[in-house]
């Protein structure tokens, strides 16, 4: 009996990461019923440990080999470790995020457990191997993420900015699901690994099926990655949610969201399917076009990100539009600059949602306005955002630009170069906005305007002493308290956020300077089998 | 590890040490950076001293693996390297650079009291001052001794933003459109050079031909003996033109050529005397090594191709630079667009790919190198003496400062080409290149000169000689800048650099085999002679 | 290709799914009410739905797990349908209205 023998598989090791996370879920969701009152904080550092416990599983796992198990639905092999990897570090440092809400703006509880199941979600995306995995792992992905969007119901903004999400999104799912239902159809099957061998097969025989099954893939892909012309949600939801969900979203879901483009697309289509791939070059193209110059106008720091991480999904798409026109023993070099600039990626974009939260608390604003004096105010944080957006714009000795410079190489080495040309072209463009902000940070407040001394004197006194702020502030004296609206508040950073940030920029510096870290043992790394 | 890696490591080192100890005050982080510079200079010299003397071969030279991207072509990986050495050509710029940085580190001083926008933020934050000196000196070192494509790269973009943030939080108040400015013009240059130059790593290994390709290589050294060399089946003539154009475009920016030179003039305007010394002594020289180092190194034959068009703009520039020279009201643009001028000998030479043009190129580097560092350095004390530098509002300088009158009058007779000053000795020759290849073009380019001698010295007339006027006189900074006895004129400390450079101009414009030899060198292995 | 006692062509039953698939996405993208949206998406879906079940029976090579993979499918609809109309809840109380047209406090 095949069935039984499937309990005698090491679950452990291969599904760990996934088991220790739901089961964290699980926990928090019950201790959430449990401890109705108080600070609730301490779950999130809960779920925080729980994703550490799931990383140092997953890094058990890294390079063991490939193993199948459940009938080969689920796969652990380099793929799926390298992505798992990569899925629960953005899940820790976004928990580290969540920690430091309090106060007024505290997140309802029950967002911590989302958190973890949208993380199982995504940890199904990046491991599983069959149809029907991938697509439960994306939906319980982004259902929690529609929810994490509108955590607080009593704001339109984040509600308005959920619904938006949830439209579009399951515009995209059905569209992706449309998709694979002419794909199963023409091979019979659902597993991936089963329909590897068959991609050639099915477009001989069936090509305008087959094309259009491939169309409709990337495109429902596209709805989550927030490819042009299927970004629009992507601005409205990043501002309308709270910043650590923002991060959430930019970093953590999008990076599964790439998992499984790889996995369906690569791993089914792999063989003379050259000019469908042509599509996604074109796609990646139009997306980096349009994801920097939209980007431009852009004063609401929020929106800016959204088009930025618009932007990254562009450069990211390059080398994915390149697997049609490569030998297979090229393959390997695209896989790893994939995943060299999605770790870029998520240490820059975390990085620079923290120090955003930091800032919109301090100044209740997300104007790029509100960053005006923040190196008077805190120079470490200054240098820190720096760090992240020269790395975003791709300056070189940070992460950001050792991986738009593997990207480039991969498009000169399969003769794509003027892919290549469109990406660098489009980031000078990105210079632009990027050292908007940093203009701003590194001026000095105009005179009269000096609302954060007042308040930091307020602060370090411990009573409420601004000029006409009034007799009421209920937690002044608290380090770090929520500002009150309007009359400025402290930069006080909590501790986490002085981790969260150092880790960042160590992670974006580190990559950037000494790249053979992540570089070596993405080289050893057997990607097929 | 050889002398060419602590060359470029050692401001680097000082920047680290002023960056991580707690509480430097602003003695002991300049002294910091001065001892960084001053390790260079003499690493520098000892390379010198010790240079074997052999056309294109780069000595001192070490190269360390810095990481490779994996599995790439059909196995092999891409290896980058972090990699230093000097020839003939980038010892004497290394030197030039390291010179200049301790000049301008030791003539770095900050406002103590406080002005009306506040505490002068030189004094204010004296360790990231010194640190962000310290970096853009490591960077223009590194740029000059690079012997690897993505080393030299990343140095370029060290220097990129060091001297951003020295405009942005040192310049003068509402520098922050002139840093905005630099950083945008430079930046897309920088990246058109990116593309330029790993487009000509790639030519080289043969991904462009038709010839099946050969493993792939950053290394400068490497790439200086195959690109020449390669055949048409492996570099298309094509592919080489279009990389060619790209890299001029990047050189163009990066020397603030017509018509991307906008970005020049403000950055001087805003930027402060230690900046400026830094950006108009030598990173706009980076421009015109590029274009010797891989122009007329890897892509000759594309330099003779692209020859008049070169020319063309070479000569455009001399003209316009001293034009628009003539019509500045303050000095510190004159010199901005003098510079420029002088740029346009540097490519007038190189266009003519001979001996004598390119060696008078190089000449012109240094030359320049060290006359815009002087002139923006007495400029600058000049400066904090009256608080302006407009010229109707000088007058009569040599009354109040005679010293510093004296040596800008120098400065300007050298930067006009004096005979007995490296201006001559770099224009002469530039000129006689030029005349080889492209008469008509150089006599117009001549007209320039000519030029330039108006502009200066109608400046200097207008300025050190005449009416006192009030900025010197009795001005708003008379009490503030005046000495202890009440003499206007450089102190003791000022003297150092001044007297140095000038020194210095004048020693190359005497006996120019001090350069010529190591230049000569350079210039035969470029052109393939000898060696 | 299909079983000689199935009464029904493929090709209709596929037919069938590419007119639910595009009514669903043009009431999805043109309609102003957001109940109507989301009945539009639930379309959208249905007609993967009966893709999946048509192959799973007249496919190329019919298998069980296109039934199975439209159960999951059912599910997760009626999962991605219940917090919209949770959300669409939170939306009319703040607001009073369930159109499309009234979400814009997002503007560029």
């Amino acid at each position: 009996m095949a069935n039984l023998d499937m309990l005698h598989q090491p679950y452990w090791s291969t599904m760990g990461p996934m088991i220790v996370v739901a089961v964290a879920g699980f926990v928090v969701m019950i201790l959430e019923f449990v401890f109705r009152r108080g600070d609730r904080r301490w779950l999130a550092a809960l779920s925080a440990l729980g994703v550490l416990v799931a990383l140092v599983v997953a890094f058990a796992n890294w390079g063991t080999g490939h193993q199948g198990l459940l009938q080969n639905t689920v796969m652990l092999d380099s793929f799926s470790s390298v992505f798992s990897v990569l899925i629960l570090i953005s899940a820790f440092l976004v928990l580290l995020l969540t920690l430091d809400y309090r106060g007024r703006e505290r997140l309802p509880a029950e967002h911590t457990y989302l958190i973890l199941f949208g993380v199982v979600g995504a940890l199904a995306m990046a491991t599983a191997t069959d149809l029907v995995t991938l697509y439960v792992g994306l939906e319980l992905l982004s259902v929690a993420s529609y929810v994490l969007v509108a955590v607080r119901k009593r704001s339109i903004r984040s509600v308005e900015g959920g619904i938006k999400y949830l439209l579009m999104g399951a515009i995209g799912s059905a569209v992706l699901l449309y998709g694979m239902s002419f794909i199963y159809g023409l091979a019979g099957t659902t597993n991936v690994l089963q329909l590897s061998t068959q991609g050639a097969v099915m477009l001989s025989g069936y090509p305008a099926i087959t094309v259009i099954g491939f169309l409709f893939m990337l495109i429902g892909m596209g709805f989550k990655l927030s490819l042009v012309p299927f970004h629009m949600w992507t601005p409205d939801v990043y501002d309308g949610a709270p910043t650590a969900i923002s991060s959430f979203l930019a970093t953590l879901s999008k990076v599964a969201a790439f998992g499984m483009l790889l996995r369906l697309l690569v791993f089914i289509f792999n063989q003379s399917t050259g000019p469908l791939f042509y599509w996604a070059g074109i796609i990646a193209a139009i997306t980096m076009i349009v994801g920097n110059f939209a980007a431009l106008p852009q004063r609401n720091m929020k929106r800016l990100l959204g088009f930025s991480s618009v932007a990254q999904a562009g450069y990211t798409l390059v080398p994915f539009a390149l697997f049609g026109s490569s030998q297979m023993n090229q393959w390997p070099g695209l896989f790893d600059s994939i995943s060299f600039y999605l770790f870029a990626y998520t240490f820059m974009t975390i990085g620079a949602f923290a120090i955003l939260h930091i800032v919109e608390r301090a100044k209740q604003s997300v104007e790029s306005d509100a960053l005006v004096g923040l190196y008077r105010q805190s120079p470490w944080l200054a240098v820190a955002l720096s760090v992240f957006v020269l790395s975003l714009a791709g300056m070189p000795l940070t992460a950001g630009f050792l991986g738009k410079f593997y990207i480039f190489a991969d498009t000169v080495h399969m003769h794509a170069l003027w892919l290549g040309i469109v990406l660098f072209a489009t980031s000078v463009v990105s210079f632009y906005y990027y050292i908007g902000w940093l203009r701003k940070v590194f001026q000095p407040l105009p005179t009269g305007a000096a609302e954060w001394a007042v308040a930091e004197v307020a602060a370090a006194a411990g009573a409420p002493v601004g000029p006409g702020q009034g007799p009421a502030r209920s937690e002044a004296g608290v380090a770090g308290s929520a500002a009150d609206g309007g009359s400025g508040g402290s930069l006080a950073v909590s501790p986490v956020m002085h981790v969260l940030i150092a880790l960042c920029v160590i992670g974006t510096l580190a990559l950037g300077i000494v790249p053979a870290i992540l570089l070596h043992p993405l080289g050893t790394l057997q990607w097929f089998y | 590890m050889s002398l060419a890696f602590w060359v470029v490591t050692a401001p680097l080192i000082a920047a680290l040490l002023i960056l991580l100890l707690p509480k430097v005050r602003f003695t002991a982080a300049k002294v910091l950076a001065l001892l960084g510079g001053l390790v260079s200079l003499v690493l520098v010299l000892a390379a010198w001293i010790g240079f074997p003397g052999t056309p294109s071969l780069f000595a001192d030279a070490s190269s360390v693996t810095w990481f490779s991207l994996p599995a790439f072509w059909q196995s092999t990986s891409l290896t980058v390297n972090l990699a230093f050495g000097f020839d003939g050509l980038s010892l004497p710029l290394a030197a030039l650079t390291a010179f200049v940085v301790c000049l301008a580190v030791f003539g770095a001083r900050g406002r103590a009291e406080e002005a009306g926008d506040g505490l002068d933020p030189r004094v204010a934050h004296p360790r990231s001052y010194f640190f962000w000196i310290s970096m853009a000196a490591a960077g223009i070192l590194g740029v000059f001794s690079a012997l690897d494509i993505f080393t030299f790269f990343v140095a370029l973009e060290v220097t990129l933003f060091s001297s951003f943030f020295l405009i942005q939080l040192f310049g003068k108040r509402g520098s922050n459109r002139a840093a905005t400015k630099f950083l945008i013009y430079r930046g897309f240059a920088t990246v058109a050079m990116l593309v330029a130059l790993v487009g000509i790593a790639y030519g080289a290994a043969g991904y462009f031909g038709s010839a099946s390709p050969t493993a792939i290589t950053f290394s400068i050294p490497q790439l200086l003996g195959t690109v020449s060399h390669a055949s048409a089946a492996q570099f298309p003539a094509y592919y080489r033109g279009a990389l060619f154009l790209v890299l001029l475009l990047a050189v163009f920016i990066e020397e603030a050529f017509v018509p991307f030179h906008t970005w020049l003039p403000t950055t001087h305007a805003y930027a402060d005397t230690p900046t400026n010394m830094l950006i108009g002594g030598l990173l706009t020289k980076t421009g015109a090594y590029v274009l010797l180092r891989f122009g007329v190194g890897m892509l000759p034959d594309q330099v003779h191709r692209y020859g008049t068009l070169i020319a063309v703009f070479g000569v455009i520039n001399i003209l316009y630079g001293a034009f628009a020279a003539w019509a500045q009201k303050n000095w510190r643009t004159l010199v901005a667009f003098g510079s420029i001028s002088h740029m346009g000998i540097v490519l007038l030479g190189i266009a003519s790919m001979t001996a004598a043009g390119l060696q008078g190129a190089m000449f012109m580097i240094i030359s320049s190198g060290l006359l815009t560092a002087l002139l923006f350095y007495l400029t600058g004390a000049i400066e904090s003496r009256t608080q302006t530098l407009d010229m109707a509002q000088l007058g009569g300088l040599s009354k109040r400062m005679p010293m510093l009158s004296g040596f800008l009058l120098v400065a300007a007779l050298g930067s006009l080409g004096l005979p007995l000053t490296s201006g001559f000795i770099s224009e002469i020759q530039a000129f006689i290149g030029g005349f080889d290849r492209f008469p008509a073009l150089s006599f117009v380019g001549v007209v320039g000169l000519i030029l330039s001698a108006v502009y200066l010295l109608y400046a200097i007339q207008k300025t050190t000689f005449g009416p006192l006027r009030t900025a010197v006189d009795g001005g708003p900074g008379f009490a503030a800048g005046g000495g202890r006895d009440g003499s206007l004129d450089a102190t003791p400390p000022e003297y150092l650099p001044t007297v140095l450079m000038t020194l210095f101009v004048l020693l190359i414009g005497i006996y120019p085999n001090l350069l010529g030899h190591l230049f000569g060198l350079s210039v035969q292995g470029l052109l393939g002679i000898g060696g | 290709m299909a079983p000689a006692n199935f009464p029904i062509p493929t090709g209709s039953l596929l037919a069938l799914g590419v007119l639910l698939f595009c009514i669903g996405l043009y009431g999805a993208l043109t309609k102003r009410n957001l109940i109507i949206v989301l009945v539009s998406i639930e379309l959208m879906l249905n007609a993967a739905n009966i893709n999946l079940v048509t192959f799973s029976r007249l496919g190329v090579a019919p298998s069980l797990s296109g039934q199975v993979f439209s159960l999951f499918t059912i599910t997760v609809a009626a999962a991605e349908i219940a917090v919209g109309l949770a959300l669409l809840i939170a939306v009319f109380r703040l607001r009073r209205t369930s159109e499309v047209q009234d979400l814009n406090v997002h503007k560029w």
